[in-house]
């Protein structure tokens, strides 16, 4: 039975290193831990048995060994990823959650039969801690991924822009971020409601506003575009202002937006067949050139000041800092 | 004057001896040795390294071509023979004049 300790042990730790190393290991490691046992004997441990339940002890967690010898981490997230993975994971708790409870309460509350406040809210509260576990879980695992297969050296490097700005002399104020979520929650909620409960009815048929064929396309685009803006959000109120980088990111989410809705507007593929003639039997003749011309004007017209009123505070406050403004220019074109 | 708390004397030391186990082990090591007979000269030698951290060592110093490592079977019990390679000399050559230096700045300082 002597020996059989030892055969475990070296078992063990050659299972955790890989298959090129695990001969070697094991030969040597079995070498030594014999020379370790002798080397007790000789100063005086009792017995054999004694002596090398000690070494193995000395020697520590299998585990633990084999980590050291295949020089892999013993964590599992590690210093080199951890500030990333924090600033993610409470970004997108930040506004993953709400935005999730909120649709989960609305849609519970326009269109279940027999929800009560209390059922809507435990709605709610139910999906925003499913939502808070799925975004650490995955989150986590994508991390964990990246510092096993040593890509930690293609996460952004930390940068002084990503400095926020102290309280008080913020140039982006807790209104504004506000103002950004509470636009996305209800365009997505409009959306939702709209297919779900739309107001306008035909031959006694609700009928939804928007085509419901554009839900296997462009609606769940558009509702990433509006998540990705509620995210964006977030890390403008943290930045606190304006940067030429942010509103860079600002002028493409508007795009991202604007372009596909005003291509579908005037393609007549963005609304609702059945609503456009809901709306001529209601007398409307030209309803859906008319409804066409005016939401992508609109659309065109609060997109384009969205874009340049980030351009223009962005350049406001490069105005401010002269010293930050030389840095910039040498770096950025016009 | 009260004396420092012994874990916090404990964990400095640690540190403090971290790097100089490679420059320990390819010193001792210009003349070929095998794992436990170099844990017994170190620990000789007052540099007592837990066997757990030296035999790891001595496996990633081989791979970083530091050590040449060979399999002696000559005698009853085969052991892995570690040398320092001629890139390992350069390496405590460069290592040891670090040490000096350090040595000698501290000193300076005060």
């Amino acid at each position: 039975m002597t020996t059989s300790l030892t055969d475990r042990y070296v078992a063990a730790t050659a299972r955790h290193v890989d298959e090129a190393q695990r001969a070697e290991l094991e030969r040597e490691l079995r070498a030594t831990i014999q020379d370790m046992v002798d080397g007790r004997l000789d100063a005086g441990a009792p017995d054999r048995a004694t002596a090398e339940r000690e070494v193995l002890v000395e020697l520590g967690d299998p585990l633990r060994l084999a980590a050291s010898y295949s020089g892999r981490p013993l964590h599992l997230l590690g210093p080199a990823v951890y500030p990333a993975w924090r600033r993610l994971v409470t970004l997108l708790l930040a506004t993953i959650v709400p935005l999730a409870a909120a649709v989960t309460m609305t849609a519970r509350a326009l269109l279940g039969d027999d929800q009560t406040i209390g059922t809507v809210v435990a709605g709610g509260i139910t999906t925003a801690l499913m939502a808070a576990g799925q975004v650490v879980f995955w989150v986590t695992l994508v991390f964990v991924v990246i510092e096993r297969t040593g890509a930690a050296g293609t996460l952004p490097d930390w940068d002084p822009d990503q400095l926020p700005e102290p309280q008080g002399t913020r140039a982006v104020t807790m209104t504004d971020t506000a103002a950004t979520i509470i636009v996305v929650v209800v365009g997505v909620l409009a959306v939702v409601w709209q297919q779900f409960d739309s107001p306008v009815r035909r031959g006694g048929e609700q009928v939804p506003v928007l085509d419901p064929s554009l839900w296997s396309s462009w609606i769940p685009w558009i509702l990433g575009v509006w998540l990705a803006t509620a995210v964006f959000g977030v890390v403008l109120h943290r930045t606190g202002r304006w940067t030429w980088r942010l509103a860079a990111g600002n002028a493409l989410l508007e795009a991202a937006f604007a372009v596909p809705v005003v291509v579908l507007l005037l393609s007549h593929r963005l609304l609702n067949d059945e609503f456009v003639a809901a709306l001529v039997d209601g007398g409307w003749q030209d309803a859906e050139q008319h409804l066409a011309l005016t939401v992508a004007a609109t659309v065109v017209v609060v997109t384009v000041w969205g874009a340049v009123d980030g351009l223009v505070k962005a350049r406001r406050h490069q105005a401010e800092q002269p010293a930050a403004a030389a840095d910039l220019r040498g770096r950025l074109p016009g | 004057m009260s004396t420092p708390d012994e874990e916090i004397l404990a964990g400095h030391l640690q540190e403090l001896r971290r790097g100089t186990v490679v420059l320990a082990c390819l010193a001792t090591l210009q003349e070929p040795g095998y794992g436990y007979a170099l844990l017994e000269t170190l620990g000789r030698a007052g540099l007592s390294v837990e066997a757990n951290t030296l035999y790891p060592l001595l496996r990633r110093l081989e791979r970083q071509g530091l050590l040449d490592a060979e399999w002696n079977t000559e005698e009853s019990r085969p052991r892995k023979f570690y040398r320092t390679s001629a890139q390992g000399g350069v390496v405590l050559d460069a290592l040891l004049r670090d040490w000096e230096s350090l040595h000698s700045a501290v000193r300076r300082l005060g």
